[in-house]
C-alpha cells in the first residue's frame, strides 16, 4: 500500500489524467471489439478483404514482395546499428574530452594549493 | 560533497565494461552465424508453400519480428515495474533501451505485415483485430518514447513512462488472442498445427536467431545509454 500512495504522490494530477485516458482508451477499445466492432458484420455480408490477384498462383509472382520485405527489414538492422555505432563513438570522444578537460582542471588546482 | 576522482570511471568498473564488451561481440557473432544458417534454410532448403508461393517465406521474418515486438513490451514492463519499485536507474536504461527497440520491431511487423497482405490478400491494410491491435502496441511505444522525450525531466518523467509501459503491457497478450477472440483475416493459431517439419523447425531457427539479435541489440542499446549517463554526469561535473 505504501508503494501505491508513494507512487500516487509522485505522479500528481498531470500524470493522472494521461493514465487514465490511456486506461479509459485500452478499455473502450476492447469492449468495442468485444461487442463486435471487428466481426459485427452478419456471416454472409461480402468479405472487406479482396479475393487474392490473379497472379496468387504463380509461385514466383510476387518475388518482389518477398524481395521488399527482406531488404527493408536488413536496410533497417543496418541502419540502427549503424546509428548505434556511431553515436557510441562520438560519445565515447566527448567523454574523454571532458576527463580530459577535468584532469587539467584538477591538476591546475592541485598546484595552485601546493604554491600557496 | 567530494567529487570523486577522474581517474575512475564515472559508472561501474572497467571489468563491468569487458564483460559487458564480450557479451556484445558474442551475440554479435552468434547471431551473425545464425542469420546465416536462418537464410540458407528459408531460401534453399524448406519447400515453397503451394498455395502461397514464394510471398509464404515472408512468414519466416514476420512471426519472429510478432514475437520480439511482443517481448518487448513485456520487458518494458518488468524494468519500468522494477524501476518504480526499486528507483534504480539500471532498470529505468533496460526500459528505454528495449522500447526504442521495440518501435523498431513493431514498425517492422507492420511493414513485413502489410507487404506480406497485399499480394495474399490484395490490400495493404484492413481493420482486422491483429493489426489493429498491432497498431496500438506500435502508439504505445512512440507515446512511452514521447513522454521520455517530452515530458518532465529527472524522476518524474521516468515515473510517467513506466506507469504508461505497465498499461501498455496488458495490450501483449490481446494481440496474442486476437485470432481466437475475434474473427480476423489471420489464421486461427499464430503457427498453424499442419505446418510441414520443415517449415516449423525454420520458424523456430529463425525465432532463436531474432532473439539472440534482440538480445545483442539490447546490450548495445543498453550501453550506449549508460554512456549517455556518463555524459550526463561529467557534464554536470565539469559545470
Amino acid at each position: 500500500m505504501n508503494f501505491i500512495k508513494e507512487l500516487r504522490r509522485g505522479l500528481g494530477l498531470r500524470a493522472s489524467t494521461v493514465i487514465v485516458l490511456v486506461a479509459l482508451v485500452l478499455t473502450v477499445s476492447t469492449l468495442l471489439t468485444t461487442v463486435g466492432a471487428f466481426d459485427g458484420q452478419p456471416q454472409t455480408a461480402p468479405s472487406t478483404i479482396p479475393e487474392p490477384s490473379e497472379h496468387a498462383n504463380d509461385p514466383e509472382a510476387n518475388l518482389p514482395f518477398l524481395f521488399a520485405v527482406y531488404m527493408i527489414t536488413w536496410g533497417a538492422f543496418f541502419a540502427y546499428i549503424f546509428y548505434l555505432s556511431r553515436r557510441q563513438r562520438e560519445m565515447q570522444g566527448e567523454i574523454d574530452a571532458l576527463k580530459r578537460a577535468l584532469d587539467q582542471r584538477e591538476q591546475a588546482e592541485a598546484q595552485s594549493q601546493s604554491e600557496s | 560533497m567530494a567529487q570523486t576522482s577522474i581517474s575512475q570511471p564515472v559508472t561501474g568498473s572497467s571489468a563491468t565494461y569487458s564483460t559487458r564488451s564480450y557479451l556484445r561481440d558474442g551475440l554479435l557473432i552468434v547471431s551473425a552465424a545464425l542469420m546465416a544458417v536462418t537464410l540458407y534454410m528459408v531460401f534453399m532448403w524448406v519447400p515453397t508453400e503451394q498455395n502461397l508461393g514464394v510471398s509464404q517465406r515472408i512468414f519466416y521474418f514476420h512471426v519472429p519480428l510478432g514475437w520480439i515486438g511482443m517481448l518487448s513490451i513485456v520487458v518494458v514492463a518488468v524494468a519500468s515495474l522494477m524501476h518504480l519499485i526499486t528507483g534504480k536507474e539500471k532498470w529505468d536504461s533496460l526500459a528505454y533501451a528495449t522500447a526504442e527497440l521495440g518501435v523498431i520491431f513493431a514498425t517492422l511487423i507492420l511493414v513485413t505485415g502489410a507487404i506480406w497482405a497485399r499480394p495474399v490478400w490484395g490490400v495493404w491494410w484492413t481493420w482486422d483485430a491483429k493489426l489493429t491491435t498491432t497498431l496500438v502496441l506500435w502508439f504505445i511505444y512512440v507515446g512511452y518514447l514521447m513522454i521520455r522525450a517530452y515530458g518532465p525531466s529527472g524522476t518524474q518523467g521516468k515515473r510517467y513512462a513506466s506507469v504508461i509501459a505497465l498499461i501498455g503491457a496488458i495490450d501483449s497478450p490481446i494481440i496474442y488472442k486476437a485470432t481466437d477472440w475475434w474473427r480476423t483475416a489471420h489464421p486461427e493459431r499464430n503457427v498453424p498445427s499442419d505446418l510441414a517439419s520443415e517449415m516449423l523447425l525454420t520458424l523456430l531457427v529463425a525465432v532463436v536467431t531474432f532473439t539472440v539479435l534482440y538480445a545483442y541489440l539490447l546490450v548495445e542499446r543498453y550501453s550506449l545509454r549508460k554512456s549517455e549517463s556518463d555524459l550526463d554526469e561529467l557534464h554536470q561535473r565539469t559545470a
